[in-house]
C-alpha cells in the first residue's frame, strides 16, 4: 500500500533517520512511537512528500497533486477552530479533491460527509460551530474530515495528544475500526502506548536514527525497554 | 440558513442602490433629488447634467469600485495570513504607492524639476501604481522562496516602516507646496479621479475581482492552514501568487488613484462574517463586496457633507468595528 525505501531524513543539520525503510499494507493499523524529537512527525511528512515514497506501486513524485490528495489524508496536531465554520463544513473540506473549481458539493458528497460524521460518532454535533468544540470533539471532526477525503491511507500526528484517558482509548478504537472494517492503511504517531497496544497490528519504533517495524506481539518487549525503564 | 443569506443579499443590494443615489444627490451644490434622477436618465438642464454625470456619477462609481476592491483585498489577506487584523496594506502595497508618490511629488522638486498641475494628477497615480507594482513583484518573488507565511507578514511590516522612514526624510527636505500636495494625497480622495482615469481604473478592478472569484475554493481550503490545504491537493504557491496578485491589483490601483484609504479592508470582511454567519467564501466574497460598497458610499456621503478627507471618515467608521472584533467574547 505505502512504502518508504531507504530514506535518510534530517532536521536542519541534525540527522534524524539514516537509511530506513517502512512497508505498510491496507487494513493495517500501525502506531509510530519514539521519544520526543526522534523524528515521528518528520517521518509522517516524508510519507506525503519524499521522492522515495511509493504509493500503491507508484512513486510519489509521479502522482499529481490531486491523485496524491485522493491517496493520502492527514490529521495534524493543529486544532482548527474557526468561527462560523460548522462541523459539517469542516468535514466537507475533505471533499475538496473531488469538487469543481468553486467547491460545489453534490448529493453524493453530502452523503459521504454525513457518513463520515456518523462514523466518528459526531452526528449530534451537526450544525455546531467548530469554535465551540472541545479538544476531543474537534479531534473526531478532524478524523471525519480525513475519512471524507476517501483515501486508502490516513496518517495522523499524535491524534491522542491533549485528550483525556477515556477519549484516547476511544480514538484508538475508532482508528482500529477504520483499518479493520474499511480496510484503510493507518499510521499514527503516539506516546499513548497503553491505548495503542490493544488495537494496533504493528508498531514502528524509531530509536537511534533507526526504524524497525514489529508485529504488536513482538513489539511489547521493545516498547517496554524504550518507555518503561 | 440559505433563506437568511438570500434576504440579506437582497437588503444589502437595495441599500447599496439607495446609497448610490444619495451619494450622487449630496454635494456642494444643492440639487433636488428629482432633478438628479432626471439628469441620470439624460434629461434636465445642461448645467445640472454636467454636475451630476461628469462629477458626481464618476465619484460615486469610484466609491463603489474602491469599496469593493479594498474590502475584497482585505478578505484575501485575512485568509492568506490567517490573521483577523490583516488588511490590504499589510504587504506594503500602500507603502510602495506612498513611496512612488513621495518620489514624484517630493523628489522632483528637490531635484529642481517643476511639475505642471495636469502632469501632477496623472503622475501621482502613475507613480503610486508603479510603487505598488514594484512591491507586488518583490512580494511574489519572496513568497516563492519563503515557506513560512508569517515571515512574509513581518517582511511586509518591515518594508512599510523602512519606506515610511525614507519618505519622512524626503518630507524633511521638501518645500511647503510639495509637502502639502503629498500630505493631501495621503488623506485620500475619491473626487480626484477623472472620467478618463475611471476608464483605466474600472477594468483593472474588474480583473482583480475576477481573480478573487478564482480564489474562492483555495480560500476555503486555506481556512484549515497551508499544510491541510496542500494535503487536499491545493497548489500552495500558485494560490498564493493568485491571491497576492489580485490584492495588489485591487488595493494598489485604488491607492494609486484615491490615496491610501484605511480600515475598509480590515473592517468590512468582519462585517460580512457577522452579518452572514458564514465561513464559506462563496457567500463571503459577494457579501464582502456589497458591504464594502455600502461602507464606502456612506463614507463618501459623510465626506462630502462635512467636507472631510475620506481617509479620516473610514478610519473613524472602521476603528470601532475593529475594536469590537478584538474585544468581544474575551
Amino acid at each position: 500500500m505505502i512504502r518508504l525505501e531507504n530514506i535518510s531524513l534530517s532536521y536542519g543539520s541534525r540527522t534524524i533517520l539514516r537509511d530506513v525503510s517502512l512497508h505498510l499494507h491496507s487494513g493495517e493499523l500501525c502506531a509510530l512511537i519514539g521519544r520526543n524529537g526522534a523524528g515521528k512527525s518528520t517521518l509522517l511528512r516524508a510519507l506525503t512528500s519524499h521522492q522515495n515514497t511509493i504509493i500503491n506501486g507508484t512513486p510519489q513524485h509521479n502522482l499529481s497533486a490531486e491523485q496524491l490528495a485522493q491517496s493520502i489524508a492527514i490529521v495534524t496536531t493543529e486544532r482548527i477552530r474557526i468561527e462560523n465554520l460548522l462541523v459539517e463544513d469542516l468535514v466537507a473540506m475533505g471533499r475538496a479533491p473531488y469538487t469543481n473549481w468553486v467547491g460545489h458539493m453534490q448529493d453524493i458528497d453530502r452523503e459521504i460527509v454525513g457518513k463520515a460524521i456518523k462514523a466518528v460518532g459526531m452526528a449530534n454535533f451537526v450544525g455546531r460551530d467548530t469554535s465551540s468544540l472541545s479538544d476531543g470533539e474537534l479531534q473526531r471532526v478532524m478524523i471525519a474530515r480525513a475519512i471524507a477525503q476517501q483515501t486508502p491511507i490516513i496518517l495522523l500526528d499524535e491524534p491522542t495528544a491533549f485528550l483525556d484517558i477515556p477519549t484516547r482509548f476511544e480514538v484508538c478504537r475508532l482508528l482500529a475500526d477504520l483499518a479493520h472494517k474499511e480496510g484503510k492503511c493507518i499510521l499514527f504517531s503516539t506516546h499513548d502506548v497503553d491505548a495503542a497496544l490493544p488495537v494496533c497490528d504493528s508498531f514502528a519504533i524509531i530509536e537511534n536514527e533507526g526504524l524497525q517495524k514489529l508485529p504488536t506481539k513482538e513489539a511489547t518487549s521493545e516498547i517496554e525497554r524504550l518507555f518503561k525503564r | 440558513m440559505r433563506n437568511h443569506s438570500t434576504i440579506l443579499f437582497t437588503l444589502l443590494a437595495v441599500l447599496c442602490a439607495v446609497l448610490f443615489v444619495v451619494d450622487i444627490a449630496v454635494g456642494s451644490v444643492a440639487i433636488p433629488l428629482r432633478e438628479v434622477v432626471s439628469a441620470l436618465f439624460g434629461s434636465g438642464s445642461e448645467e445640472v447634467r454636467s454636475i451630476v454625470l461628469d462629477i458626481r456619477l464618476v465619484r460615486a462609481v469610484v466609491a463603489v469600485l474602491a469599496g469593493a476592491a479594498l474590502a475584497v483585498s482585505g478578505l484575501e489577506m485575512q485568509v492568506l495570513f490567517r490573521n483577523p487584523l490583516a488588511g490590504p496594506y499589510v504587504l506594503g502595497v500602500s507603502a510602495g504607492a506612498s513611496f512612488g508618490v513621495a518620489l514624484f511629488l517630493l523628489g522632483a522638486p528637490i531635484l529642481g524639476i517643476v511639475i505642471s498641475p495636469t502632469l501632477q494628477s496623472i503622475g501621482t497615480a502613475g507613480a503610486a501604481w508603479i510603487g505598488a507594482a514594484v512591491v507586488l513583484m518583490m512580494v511574489v518573488a519572496l513568497s516563492r522562496r519563503i515557506k513560512d507565511i508569517m515571515v512574509m507578514l513581518i517582511l511586509g511590516m518591515m518594508l512599510s516602516s523602512g519606506v515610511g522612514a525614507v519618505v519622512e526624510i524626503m518630507q524633511y527636505f521638501s518645500n511647503e507646496a510639495s509637502l502639502k500636495s503629498y500630505v493631501v494625497w495621503t488623506m485620500g480622495s475619491l473626487g480626484d479621479v477623472t472620467a478618463t482615469q475611471l476608464a483605466v481604473l474600472t477594468p483593472i478592478v474588474v480583473v482583480g475581482l475576477m481573480m478573487a472569484v478564482a480564489t474562492i475554493k483555495p480560500m476555503n481550503m486555506l481556512l484549515a492552514g497551508e499544510r491541510y490545504a496542500a494535503s487536499m491537493g491545493l497548489n500552495i504557491s500558485r494560490s498564493r501568487t493568485l491571491i497576492l496578485t489580485s490584492t495588489t491589483l485591487l488595493a494598489g490601483t485604488i491607492t494609486a488613484f484615491c490615496g491610501p484609504v484605511g480600515f475598509v479592508g480590515i473592517a468590512v470582511p468582519h462585517i460580512a462574517r457577522m452579518l452572514f454567519r458564514s465561513a464559506d467564501h462563496r457567500t463571503l466574497l459577494p457579501a464582502t463586496i456589497l458591504s464594502g460598497v455600502a461602507m464606502m458610499l456612506v463614507g463618501d456621503i459623510l465626506a462630502k457633507y462635512f467636507v472631510l478627507p475620506i481617509n479620516t471618515i473610514t478610519a473613524l467608521m472602521g476603528i470601532p468595528i475593529v475594536v469590537y472584533i478584538v474585544t468581544r467574547k474575551r
